[in-house]
């Protein structure tokens, strides 16, 4: 059985749940996905542990790292895992950042890894995926098409190693077509309309808490 | 004016830092809610926090503070969940739209004054590459956060430095 955990901040409709969504299609077996939540339900997780031989984080980047709430959850898992043994395990990572640049989540994936380290499982792969709200806008758009060209080929070679369960180098996927410099103005733009439906002047965006 | 954001018992700051009559704490004292990634803070309330609790201002602390020195243990190479919580409740702080910074994406700023940060981790047995994993991270913090500069360190548990 594969486990996957969704770290989202958000608890329906998030970019982690799409880019999961896709990889989870690729898979052939039995899969179980837990959303992480303050609350959760740590008696059943041990149980959906030792019936794993593979886990799977997604994830948005956080402050240039893991959301504060995943890091909880990997601290408790931690304790449990403790002087088990794990080797039979391997754990797959995934990171969605807003900026355009997939690197930009290299960071987020080192956590990880210390915590494979640290927990004694194998290191499977990370991907880290910029532009993830662009994507996440764009999920009507058939995968493969258009500017998700690099996001189709990147989360299938993803999946493909959960499955073969591989371990390999990480990956990081931008939007093909689109640059960094119409991201900007894309991006940009998107921000004045988030404004706009909350009733907020574009200036206002701009707001400042102390005067300078 | 500096801002100290911390995740140690009260008693033990002192070990680590010399907290002035005039600095702001920010610590465990108070529960945080945890950051949803709803945007609130940029574009329904730009500049604070949508969450009611006590961190909903921490945009405007850091904006009028001097210097922000955050003392955390390192976990994993990363902050402890409750400064990693602090820290992704101060998104506010910065400007939803996206700027060209070293060649990269960032945010830009929403305020022209700048800070330093000083970092301390703290931890038992930092490994070589939980040391390496963090000064990336709060080297990428120093841009995100476009601060003036940051210094980092990492200390036993007593806070001796190591």
């Amino acid at each position: 059985m594969i486990l996957l955990f969704n770290g989202s901040g958000k608890p329906v409709n998030s970019n982690s749940e799409f880019f999961l969504k896709i990889v989870k299609e690729q898979l052939e077996e039995e899969i179980k996905c837990i959303h992480i939540m303050p609350d959760f339900d740590m008696e059943q997780i041990v149980i959906d542990l030792e019936q794993t031989d593979c886990i799977v984080f997604a994830m948005p980047l956080y402050v240039d790292g893991v959301p504060a709430p995943v890091l909880q959850f990997m601290l408790k898992l931690e304790t449990y895992m403790q002087g088990k043994d794990m080797s039979d395990k391997y754990l797959y990572a995934m990171g969605n950042c807003g900026f355009y640049e997939g690197r930009q989540n290299a960071i987020l994936i080192h956590i990880m890894k210390n915590w494979c380290k640290k927990t004694g499982m194998k290191w499977g792969q990370g991907i880290g995926i910029g532009s993830g709200e662009m994507f996440g806008a764009m999920r009507e758009i058939p995968l493969g098409k258009g500017p998700t060209k690099n996001l189709k080929k990147g989360l299938e070679q993803f999946a493909r190693n959960i499955k073969d369960r591989k371990s390999a180098d990480e990956i990081y996927v931008e939007p093909n077509m689109v640059s960094q410099g119409m991201f900007l103005m894309v991006a940009n733009k998107f921000w004045d309309m988030q404004a706009k439906k909350n009733g907020v002047k574009k200036k206002a965006l701009s707001h400042k808490m102390i005067r300078e | 004016m500096k801002l100290i954001i911390h995740d140690l018992k009260e008693e033990q700051l002192e070990n680590f830092y010399l907290a002035g009559d005039d600095d702001k704490i920010v610590s465990k004292e108070n529960k945080i809610h945890k950051c949803i990634g709803c945007f609130g803070c940029w574009v329904k309330t730009p500049g604070q926090c949508v969450i009611k609790d006590e961190f909903q201002k921490m945009g405007e602390w850091i904006a009028s503070a001097d210097q922000v020195v955050i003392i955390s243990r390192c976990v994993y190479g990363s902050y402890s969940p409750f400064v990693k919580n602090v820290l992704d409740r101060s998104i506010s702080y910065i400007h939803p739209y996206f700027t060209k910074r070293n060649g990269e994406v960032h945010h830009k700023s929403r305020y022209h004054r700048q800070q330093n940060f000083e970092i301390i981790f703290y931890g038992e047995q930092i490994s070589f590459e939980e040391k390496e994993t963090a000064m990336a991270l709060t080297k990428a913090n120093a841009v995100n956060f476009n601060t003036t500069g940051i210094t980092v360190k990492f200390c036993d548990m007593e806070g001796v430095t190591i």
